[in-house]
């Protein structure tokens, strides 16, 4: 406590030389960067990693299990029976059968590609957070008939209804290539009528994604699926989307004896490639920036071994009043610790404030068709930046430990004798 | 006429009541020039310290007196030697209890001045104290009996101000109540009055005599000085001359 307490009172003394203030201050001030920049950066990155994942769920069934099927008609049964295993592994899971495909939706002023999924409107509200995504309109109404003189309803996503110009009761056109129009290389084409559009906040969905009631598949795509158009799903809800790769695992055993079904997997292997680019992101930037930190680190060094070459006398008066060496080392590292201490602590209040500024005020836009959300997003646990703050004050220690152990091996007779 | 001591205090090994606190027998020490030579710095001292007693040290500058006081302190080792502290041979003891030692039973006076410059005097003090005490915190009598002894060296005016803002004189008492602080059993002091005129340096002399004479551990005061005058408050003086101690006498009565 006594090494801690002078170690302040040399740092802070009021009458230290201008320019052993100015780089003290620089120290602290180097690590204060380094230490904001790789909490912001995480904030961010953890922020976009999180948001994402969010916006994917919203829409998403934490499992997918794809059946390959060669008639319509076989999706109900094979739904049927998938959903009892599924059941019979966890009583608490919901499912939801679906097909999707691409479609070219066309209206009086644009055209757009899209992913258009047939759902059972009842069901998909179970499994994904659709219902309370839509922002006019409504969602697809179940019973819905869909007799070939009617409009098919349609969800559009925000983006997509924007990019075609359409609005809630306007009517487009939806084209998909099927394999009862009288030539292959002509498209099928449905009339459909828009009933809801959506707003998910995930810039992939809301401008490439489409709803239609399960009812329409015939009409879109023909009697039998052509080349993969459409797929067939059964989407699965878990109590966790974060056990989703374990239930996946679960479910692919439960489902092994069931022929119809292709393959099982969670929600997190259909976007991996996009989450193993955010990882690497995180580690690539908290590496740069604690490479940031241990280079502010070195200027501790090199404030300590000035203050080592300054303060010979006092070292050796001290070493003579009876302190051991690892009272002189403990004192060194006092005075570096306590100098990480106080950029870590200037650092933490600027990420702070970065933070407030970013997550609270909303004030930094993005171009949502490359970044896909609107608004940068933060996201730091208290555990994330307390390891941070801990790692970056043990880099400043290791980094006074150099310093320290020199000044605790000086003899004091050689001090004592040459100053 | 100067003579050499194979044991510095015959006297006191003829008159068994005085107790020898520090006892240092055949001390060589020698340095390494630059240019390789070895330089014999101590050559065979013999010096025996007893309880309440004061002994000065004169000799030129480069005679070898502050390296004594360095290996009497157990700041430095001698090359061949024995020295004992209370009893206890120090030449094979572990560094961190020659540390302890030193905390406990020796107080330095050095040349310069010693008191750290970031703290105010009153602060260097009581710092002093609680290392020398090993505690955390200066108790109320330990403060009180610092301020007592800045009193009788009249630098109570002194307590609030930093170091650089002594004068020389107030800075050398400052520094002499720092030597004083833990109430050590040995006081070494290199060059005391140094910074003091003849007058302010026998009033600070005396005060140190009264001091040790008052305390309840009978000290005892090894200091090496230039002044004849101080050194003749001693009740041994020794000259070191090329390494070698020889005993003066009679100094007794300046």
């Amino acid at each position: 406590m006594n090494t801690l307490w002078l170690a302040w009172k040399i740092i802070f003394y009021k009458n230290n030389p201008t320019l052993q203030k100015f780089s003290i201050a620089a120290s602290i001030a180097s690590i204060a960067v380094g230490v904001a920049g790789l909490l912001v950066t995480l904030g961010v990155v953890n922020g976009f990693h999180s948001e994402i994942k969010s916006r994917i769920l919203g829409l998403s069934p934490h499992v997918f299990v794809r059946l390959s099927l060669h008639k319509h008609e076989n999706l109900a049964p094979a739904a049927d029976s998938v959903t009892r295993t599924l059941a019979a592994a966890d009583p608490q899971v919901k499912t939801a059968a679906f097909a999707v495909g691409s479609v070219m939706l066309r209206s009086s002023y644009a055209s757009s590609g899209l992913m258009l999924k047939a759902v059972d409107a009842q069901a998909e509200t179970g499994v994904t957070g659709i219902k309370g995504l839509i922002i006019k309109g409504e969602w697809l109404t179940p019973t819905q008939p869909h007799k070939a003189d009617t409009a098919i309803d349609i969800v559009l996503g925000k983006e997509a209804a924007r990019a075609t110009g359409v609005s809630i009761g306007d009517k487009v056109a939806i084209i998909a290539s099927a394999n009862d129009s009288i030539a292959m290389a002509m498209p099928k084409i449905e009339t459909g009528l828009v009933r809801g559009i959506f707003e998910s906040g995930y810039y992939e969905y809301d401008s490439g994604l489409a709803y239609v009631d399960l009812s329409a598949i015939k009409r879109i795509w023909g009697s039998d699926p052509t080349d993969g158009q459409p797929s067939f799903w059964i989407g699965a809800h878990c109590a966790n989307a974060e056990d989703a790769p374990a239930w996946a695992t679960t479910f692919s055993a439960a489902l092994d004896n069931e022929p119809l079904v292709s393959s099982v997997m969670p929600w997190s292997d259909l976007n991996k490639s996009l989450f193993s680019a955010l990882k690497l992101e995180k580690i690539m930037l908290a590496l740069v920036l604690f490479l940031i930190i241990f280079i502010a680190s070195i200027s501790i060094i090199s404030n300590l071994l000035m203050l080592s070459a300054q303060k010979t006398q006092m070292i050796g008066s001290l070493r003579s009043l009876g302190l051991s060496r690892a009272d002189v080392r403990r004192l060194m590292l006092s005075v570096g610790g306590l100098l990480g201490a106080m950029g870590i602590c200037t650092g933490a209040a600027l990420a702070a404030i970065c933070a407030y500024v970013i997550k609270d005020t909303g004030l930094i836009a993005l171009p949502a068709e490359l970044y896909m959300l609107e608004r940068l997003p933060f996201d730091l646990t208290l555990a994330t930046a307390a390891g941070v703050l801990a790692a970056a004050w043990l880099v400043t220690l290791a980094a006074s430990a150099l310093p320290a152990n020199q000044t605790s091996k000086l003899e004091i007779s050689q001090i004592l004798r040459y100053g | 006429m100067d003579r050499p001591l194979l044991r510095a205090s015959p006297e006191a090994q003829h008159d068994a009541a005085p107790v020898a606190l520090l006892r240092a027998s055949g001390i060589y020490k020698s340095y390494t020039a630059p240019d390789g030579d070895a330089i014999d710095v101590l050559r065979g001292v013999d010096l025996e310290l007893t309880a309440g007693s004061i002994v000065a040290i004169i000799g030129p500058s480069g005679s070898g007196k502050s390296t004594l006081l360095h290996i009497l302190g157990l700041m430095a080792g001698p090359d061949s030697g024995e020295i004992t502290l209370d009893g206890e041979t120090i030449n094979d003891m572990p560094e961190a209890r020659r540390d302890d030692l030193r905390r406990r039973k020796i107080g330095f006076l050095f040349q310069f001045n010693s008191l750290i410059d970031e703290l105010t005097v009153e602060e260097n003090l009581c710092f002093v104290e609680r290392i020398k005490s090993g505690t955390k915190s200066t108790s109320v009598q330990a403060r009180e009996r610092l301020h007592a002894r800045a009193r009788s060296l009249d630098i109570t005016g002194c307590l609030n101000l930093y170091p650089r803002q002594l004068s020389s004189g107030q800075a050398t008492r400052a520094n002499i109540v720092k030597c004083l602080c833990g109430d050590p059993r040995i006081i070494l002091m290199d060059e005391p009055t140094g910074n003091l005129d003849a007058k302010n340096a026998k009033q600070v002399i005396m005060e140190v005599k009264r001091i040790v004479e008052a305390g309840s551990q009978r000290s005892s005061v090894l200091l090496v000085t230039h002044n004849l005058e101080i050194a003749a408050q001693a009740d041994r003086v020794y000259a070191l001359d090329q390494g070698i101690l020889l005993e003066k006498r009679p100094m007794k009565g300046g």
